[in-house]
């Protein structure tokens, strides 16, 4: 884990740009949330908001694992990777936790402070681990998808399609860019069901209604579909890492 | 034993052709049944021109890649299944890869392996410092990797890969690139590491010779020679002498077969054992030299003629 902090402190200064970038993202969405919302009280605006600024925390600081596995085996370096006696999940898991937390130290605590200057209604201890525990799942659900994405390389080589695939289910179905109660209702009850509300719009939720009945539903389902996942990732691998090529030198 | 193959084969499909909507495909042989054994603390050189099958065979040996045919065993373990199990006992250095982070020092790989090798710390240290003074490394290994000339690398990566004291060191081309003087710094420390069995590819096979008790060639996947260097050594293969000289040759052409190089530079080839010594009274007595190779490199001689085999074959 030290390794990934390292790795991310080294690149400092890109995460002050990128602190940059997403300060200038939440004051365009500031903006434009108050023109759409704006004959609606300022309890659901500051809601709104305050949510978007949660799940742009959560997009920082999720891992991108999928990328570094494609580098890997772009690269070569698979192989390296291959003969260390720790498996590839658990040397992506740690090392992306690190480059993780070096990300929150630098551009988390601006966003985490920001929301609690805009969060609306009063924030509880109990509520405050609540939505830490699904963090967490969430994290590791995510992780688990990216590392799916991620082995699919073995085979294509390259998965900036795919990537970019994800990049829009999450859009439409993750909530991470709008709150999905102002989705139709078809969609809300398909990202119901799905993951990859559980990674991010779910947590806003819980965020905004903390509740031990929500806290034990979105644990569950996000336990469930970690576990499903790992046991996918694992299939998807053994097949992968059995067909690979790893040629010249 | 620490290695034992036996009718090891790995094919893969090549693209034959590709059309707009079809690919035709052929089977191509990487390794193709080879049936070997490696004992503890052998220093084994394997080489072959490129494409003989050598990294495949390593890879294969390693568990990283799946034979098509045959079976292999690392540590009388099948490496496929237990691929990390066995790594804790293996160290690898691949000149063409890396495993130390382009953004951190050395030592941060190095402690990454303390931890990801289970390495006590005063064991640890013992090495890291019995490695470093080997190596003459002390200097750079608080320094980003990126900021680190070739040869400071390749020392670096020598020290990550040996640090946990690995039984079995697999060397895929180590000294690629570098320079004459860390090129012979890293041969004197191989030739320390007696107590260690040795994997070691190289197109410098002067270094083979000098690193390795054995060597084993490849061509086109099918071992093709497997001796001990001593043997190797017995050889009666022929020698080359090159010269440079602004003399007329005309004093010793027609006693023999001289081939221009270049401008004012010869070469006398395929000259057998018993005839180098006149050879050289010979060049040296009639021309005035300014400057005389003896080439006597047995392997290379052996690998040339596996070259000209395979151009023979192709043609």
């Amino acid at each position: 884990m030290s390794m990934g902090f390292k790795k991310g402190f080294s690149s400092r200064y890109a995460l002050v740009f990128y602190l940059g970038s997403i300060l200038i993202s939440i004051t365009i969405q500031f903006f434009l949330w108050k023109a759409v919302l704006v004959n609606k009280p300022e309890v659901e605006f500051k809601q709104t908001i305050s949510y978007l600024v949660l799940m742009q925390f959560l997009s920082m600081a999720f891992p991108k694992s999928s990328y570094e596995l494609n580098d890997e085996i772009k690269s070569g370096d698979m192989a390296l990777s291959l003969l260390k006696p720790i498996s590839l999940e658990n040397k992506f898991f740690w090392e992306g936790l690190g480059y993780s937390l070096a990300k929150v130290v630098v551009i988390g605590l601006v966003e985490i402070v920001i929301y609690f200057l805009l969060v609306p209604h009063a924030v509880t201890v109990l509520s405050v681990l609540m939505v830490c525990v699904a963090i967490a799942l969430a994290y590791t659900l995510y992780f688990e998808i990216e590392l799916i994405l991620g082995t699919f390389a073995f085979y294509t080589y390259s998965i900036w399609g795919i990537a970019t695939f994800k990049s829009a289910i999450l859009l439409i179905l993750s909530g991470n860019i709008f709150p999905v109660e102002y989705y139709p209702s078809f969609i809300r009850s398909l990202s119901d069901i799905l993951p990859f509300q559980y990674s991010f719009g779910a947590v806003g939720l819980l965020s905004q209604n903390p509740s031990l009945d929500l806290f034990t539903k979105i644990v569950l389902i996000q336990l469930f579909y970690i576990v499903v996942f790992h046991f996918i990732y694992l299939g998807l691998f053994n097949r992968a890492v059995k067909s690979v090529v790893i040629q010249g030198g | 034993m620490i290695i034992e193959t036996n009718g090891l084969s790995k094919k893969y499909k090549k693209i034959k052709s590709k059309g707009l909507l079809k690919k035709e495909y052929i089977d191509y042989s990487a390794v193709n049944n080879i049936t070997l054994s490696i004992e503890k603390n052998e220093h084994i050189g394997l080489v072959g021109l490129n494409g003989s099958g050598k990294s495949t065979l390593i890879k294969m040996i390693l568990g990283i890649l799946q034979p098509t045919g045959g079976e292999v065993k690392t540590f009388d373990r099948d490496p496929v299944k237990f691929r990390q199990k066995n790594a804790m006992h293996i160290g690898i250095v691949f000149g063409q890869r890396s495993q130390l982070r382009w953004d951190l020092p050395p030592i941060d790989t190095f402690k990454l392996n303390r931890e990801i090798y289970r390495i006590p710390v005063d064991v640890y240290e013992e090495r890291l410092a019995r490695l470093t003074k080997l190596l003459d490394a002390a200097e750079f290994l608080y320094q980003p990797v990126r900021t680190l000339s070739l040869g400071q690398r390749m020392k670096a990566e020598f020290i990550a890969a040996l640090i946990h004291d690995p039984e079995l060191i697999i060397l895929d081309e180590p000294t690629i690139g570098l320079d004459v003087v860390t090129k012979n710094s890293i041969v004197s420390f191989l030739k320390t590491l007696t107590d260690k069995t040795i994997i070691f590819t190289s197109h410098d096979l002067e270094e083979v010779e000098k690193v390795c008790s054995r060597v084993i060639i490849l061509n086109r996947g099918k071992l093709v020679l497997d001796k001990s260097i001593a043997e190797v050594e017995k050889l009666d293969t022929p020698t080359t002498i090159k010269f440079t000289t602004q003399d007329d040759l005309s004093k010793i052409q027609g006693k023999l077969e001289i081939r221009k190089v270049s401008d004012s530079s010869y070469e006398v080839a395929d000259i057998a054992s018993d005839e180098v010594k006149n050879t050289l009274s010979l060049i040296t007595g009639q021309l005035d030299i300014q400057h005389i190779e003896v080439k006597r490199s047995k392997l290379e001689y052996l690998l040339e003629q596996t070259a000209e085999r395979r151009d023979n074959f192709e043609s």
